[in-house]
This record gives structure tokens, sequence and C-alpha cells, in this order.
């Protein structure tokens, strides 16, 4: 495995879940927000984006986790040999939202901040209209040819983490 | 509600935090109908495993809500047991469906728990939380489909108002509070 695609949407994991296999076997690890969102949480200019991620996914290997524009997303999926996929109940990410730092960085590099409920609320609820059916369409065409690990609870994420870890 | 329609019986419905009991109040009070709040109704039972108990907790909530809707006038916010639900809108004239965007059950209940007057630490806000916020999903994926079915069943013999955001709730709200 050495080109690992970790997607879901916000709160459900998928940072604390990527730095396990980056760490453990020393692959890359990027963080697709960091790509796309700028400090001060405004998006980066589509064609840089694009350019920054195509050089990434590019490399022999890595971690990266997030979702980023569809486009990128489709690529990456291609390119990697396995795809996490975080998907618990829609309910989760939004208990889990609000249960996120509020706005608090501890080190400059940290994150940017989420910003308040009332944005990231619609935003949660937009993914889960409009692009999760696209995401497991494709992962269920993509599903022969790559390791696809669905993770639908937060048990089975815990599960997969400390197997991941130990290995 | 139409002019000159003589308005009796209200239900009002919807999912969690999105408003239902402020509007209820709202219409009681400029109708002058008696207004009763579901949630009194209902007992859940205190052993959560006797399930003996709580069909009778169930059969006696049932009976309650069957003499409740008999009468000739009320305002009534809340869901209850689904056949309640269907007993209720058939008995009703005027139906208040509140609507919103699922993000925003979510977030009213955050801001609901969020701002109680309870004391309570962060742990605390969230235990709260982690119960609502399933029952939620749960109404929105399991409740809501029966409900738009029936809605749609009985238009024709009642009149019904969907609410289906903040702003059109807030519309209609000012109507009734100002009329």
């Amino acid at each position: 495995m050495r080109r690992v695609a970790v997607i879901g949407y916000i709160a459900g994991g998928k940072s604390s879940l990527a730095r396990v296999p980056a760490a453990k076997r020393g692959l890359p690890y990027h963080e697709l927000d960091r790509l796309q969102i700028t400090s001060d949480w405004r998006a980066v200019p589509r064609p840089e984006f694009l350019a920054r991620h195509a050089a990434v996914i590019a490399e022999p290997a890595w971690v990266i986790d997030g979702i980023g524009l569809w486009r990128s997303l489709s690529d990456r999926l291609l390119a990697a040999d396995a795809i996490v996929h975080i998907d618990h109940p829609l309910w989760l990410h939004f208990l889990w939202t609000t249960k996120r730092g509020d706005g608090r960085r501890e080190r400059s590099d940290d994150p940017p901040p989420l910003p308040e409920l009332e944005r990231i609320f619609p935003f949660i609820w937009d993914y889960h209209r409009r692009i999760r059916p696209r995401v497991l369409r494709l992962l269920q065409q993509l599903a022969e040819t790559k390791t696809v690990h669905t993770l639908r609870r937060p048990e089975e994420l815990a599960a997969f983490a400390a197997a991941w870890g130990g290995g | 509600m139409a002019p000159g329609q003589r308005i009796q019986r209200v239900a009002v419905i919807g999912n969690i935090a999105g408003g239902k009991s402020t509007l209820a109040r709202a219409i009681a009070a400029r109708t002058g109908l008696p207004y009763h709040e579901l949630e009194a109704l209902a007992r859940r039972s205190p052993r959560p495993f006797d399930a003996d108990l709580q069909t009778k907790l169930d059969a006696e909530f049932q009976s309650r809500h069957a003499k409740l809707i008999g009468e000739s006038t009320w305002v009534i916010d809340g869901f209850g047991l689904w056949e309640a639900v269907r007993d209720r809108l058939l008995a009703a004239d005027t139906i208040v469906h509140i609507d919103h965007p699922l993000w925003v059950h979510f977030l009213w209940a955050t801001k609901r728990i969020d701002g109680s007057s309870e004391p309570r630490g962060g742990m605390s806000t969230h235990a709260e939380l982690e119960r609502v916020f399933p029952r939620i999903w749960d109404y929105h994926r399991r409740i809501r489909p029966r409900l738009l079915r029936t809605l749609q069943e009985i238009a024709d013999t009642k009149t019904v108002h969907t609410l289906r955001n903040p702003a059109e709730l807030a519309v209609f709200a000012a109507a009734w509070g100002g009329g």
C-alpha cells in the first residue's frame, strides 16, 4: 500500500486515521484542506489547486486525506491503490462538528479553524445529498481494481485504526 | 388559513427543534383555542427493557390522545406514536408542517441545548446532543417519508401549510401574531 486516499466528510475522523499509516509506514502525509484552503478560509484558485494536487498524486507514495473538487477526487481515487472511506451515519458528522475545537489553533501550521456552525452545517447536508451518492457510485466502479475499506461506525474506525497502526 | 374558514383543530408537526412549540403557542394565543403539548402526554418507560410496561404506557398514551383529539377544539404540537399522528391529522382541519432543511434542525437543537439555562458542563451538553441527534436523523429517514405520503393523501380535505425554511416560518408566525 503506497498510495492511500482517505475520504469522507468533515469531522468523521479522517485526519486522525490518515496520520496512522503515514507515521507507521513512513508515507508522506497530505491534508487536502491545506492544498485547497488558505489560512483565512478562502479557496485557493481552482487551476492552482488542481496543479498542486496533480503533482502530489503523481508521486509514488502518499496518504491524502480530504475530498476537494470532484475532479481532483476522481483523479486521486484512480491513482490510489487503497481507499479508506469513512461513512458514519450523518448525525455523527453533525455531532462531531459541534465537538471540534472552537477555532483554537495550537500551532501556526494547524489546519484552519472551522467556520461557525451556521456555515458548516449546510455544507455537511449538501455533501450528504449531492456528493456522497456520486462518491458511492465511483467507489462501486473502482471496487474490483482497488482495495476499498468502508468504515460505517466509530467502532469500525477504531478497529481499523488499531489494525493499521499495529501492522 | 383561508379567510372565513372556521379553524377549530390545528395540528403542528415536524422534526425536533424546528420551532413547533413556539408557533403552536402563537396560534393558540391568536385563535383562543386550547393548546396541548404532546410531550406531556407520552411516557417513556423508566425501565427501557420492560416491553410489557412500555406497551401499557403506549396504550395509555393512545387512549389519552384519542380522548384529546375527540374534543371540538385544540392546537396540538408534537409527534407521539405514528398511529396517533395519523389519527390526529385525520381529525384536524388545519395542519402546519414545519419542514426545514435537515441541517436547520441539527443547528437549532445545538443552539437550544447550548443556550439552555440548565447548569451543565461541556460534557453534559454533548451527552444531550448525542441523545437528540440520532432522533433527528431517525425521524428524517423513517417518519418523514410516511408523513409526506399521508399529507399527500389527505391534502384535498384539509388546509395544509408547509413551511420549508426559517424565513417561511417567520412570515407565517408574523401573520399569526400580528393579525
